[in-house]
């Protein structure tokens, strides 16, 4: 009956995709925006000197603008759910 | 097709208090973390909720789903069953709110209209292949997928914040809980404010206001949206209080990590099709940032969750199945404004019973009863 109702009414290459596509936007934001925190905090933090500082700005900026395009991404998305 | 102006009217203004019930019953899904963890303060937040519902009521205009498709034989659908359906799904959001458990909206209604459709002409209108793959099935998913990114989500913030101090962290992770936090309300506002859209054209098309193939009416969208972005705005408290204080001890990178799992869940099931709850979605998160941490949950709450979630479809049925059955039993329009006195004055009388245990900004934060007892003291 489970076997039945599992093959019957779950479309699971679907809900597989939702799983997958939530993983890997849902942890994927999640680790870039921590790694943009943490390049921001070693740009202010002293830990390093000119270039290094500079270093450490970019990849704090690149990090942010990543999460700010999956943002503009989902809106995207939202837009044109029809 | 007979025209029924007074009933139509009726159907508009308890459309239109359902929308507004969706809105403060689901206002917690997106704002419940941050007000938990203090990243924005109450008022604010709730108002800020609304706003990206109304926004995201208007973003996506070509959906304007009709609910029940799929559900019920869509030919049986007469305006009183509408009228039915949601006094169904109006009382079952009233009865949730007043125990502050989170239960989604969308069951509720459709828990109405199947109820309402089986007194009106039988089992054999109801899809019950529809209700299996389109609400119980997607709602066993909801909060187990949503759990289970969380918890990954939260855990791999926690591993990688370790590199900074607290209060870094914690100031971060706050502002990014603004961002993915009005992400979920716009798409909720896309979502909800669309189903009331859609029922509410339902209407229209089963009352000869409009034909079958019309678009939805302008006044029908504007309005809608503005019920649900009020609704919201006005803030389900006691929900919101259950969600951030009630399931876990949530601290900024958990709300965060939350948020951004729910907003990812909601619109890739979207994006596919799948209609998950977006309360079983954000209630599944917050149990999985409680999880990534390795801290206790208060399952207790949770299970009561879940077994409103099991009761929500059979529930609002009967009250839809009731409400039709007495409006056919007095008959006509006299039926149906009895009904709607009836359901205003069980709405009213529930709303001045809650205001004995008022649950409101100034206390919405306070210490949950009965705190976890394992150890979670975790990094941040």
């Amino acid at each position: 009956m489970t076997a039945l109702v599992a093959t019957t009414y779950v479309n699971w290459k679907d809900m597989g995709a939702v799983l997958g596509l939530s993983l890997a936007f849902g942890v994927g934001v999640v680790v870039v925006f921590t790694m943009g925190m943490i390049a921001m905090s070693r740009s202010t933090g002293g830990q390093g000197t000119g270039s290094k500082t500079i270093g450490w700005v970019l990849a704090a900026v690149l990090c942010f603008a990543v999460v700010a395009g999956v943002v503009v991404f989902a809106i995207y998305e939202i837009f044109n759910k029809g | 097709m007979e025209h029924n102006t007074f009933a139509l009217i009726l159907v508009v203004i308890v459309g239109l208090s359902f929308d507004f019930t969706n809105g403060f019953h689901d206002s917690a899904n997106a704002m419940a973390t941050s007000i938990a963890t203090g990243a924005l303060k109450p008022r604010f937040a709730v108002v800020l909720s609304g706003a990206a519902n109304l926004v995201g009521a208007f973003l996506s205009l070509s959906v304007a789903a009709t609910i029940a498709k799929g559900i019920v034989d869509q030919g049986s659908v007469d305006i009183f069953v509408v009228f039915a359906g949601l006094a169904g799904g109006v009382a079952w959001n009233v009865a949730t709110w007043y125990f502050g458990i989170p239960s989604s909206s969308s069951h509720a209604l459709i828990g109405g209209v199947i109820g309402a459709t089986l007194v009106h002409a039988g089992s054999s209108a109801v899809i019950w292949s529809g209700v299996a793959s389109k609400v119980i099935i997607p709602a066993l998913f909801a909060p187990t997928i949503a759990m289970g990114v969380a918890t990954v989500a939260t855990w791999v913030a926690y591993q990688l914040a370790r590199a900074s101090d607290e209060t870094t962290s914690k100031r971060y992770f706050r502002s990014g809980q603004i961002g993915t936090a009005t992400l979920v309300s716009l798409a909720h506002g896309t979502n909800d404010a669309q189903k009331t859209m859609g029922i509410l054209t339902l209407a229209l098309v089963a009352n000869g206001s409009i034909g079958a193939d019309a678009t939805t009416p302008n006044w029908v969208i504007v309005s809608c949206a503005l019920a649900m972005a009020l609704g919201t705005s006005v803030g389900g408290w006691r929900i919101i209080r259950t969600l951030g204080k009630g399931l876990i001890e949530i601290a900024a990178p958990q709300g965060f990590a939350a948020e951004a799992t729910s907003a990812a869940v909601i619109l890739s099931s979207s994006h596919f099709g799948i209609p998950l709850s977006t309360t079983q979605v954000c209630s599944g998160s917050v149990v999985g940032a409680g999880l990534g941490r390795g801290e206790a949950v208060r399952w207790g709450v949770f299970g009561k969750m879940a077994i409103t979630w099991v009761v929500t479809l059979p529930a609002a049925a009967a009250v839809g199945a009731l409400s039709y059955g007495l409006v056919k039993l007095i008959g006509g329009n006299a039926g149906v404004g009895v009904m709607a006195a009836l359901l205003a004055l069980g709405c009213g009388g529930v709303f001045l019973v809650s205001r004995k245990s008022s649950v409101n900004p100034n206390n919405v934060n306070d210490e949950w009863e009965g705190a976890p007892t394992a150890e979670h003291k975790v990094a941040a």
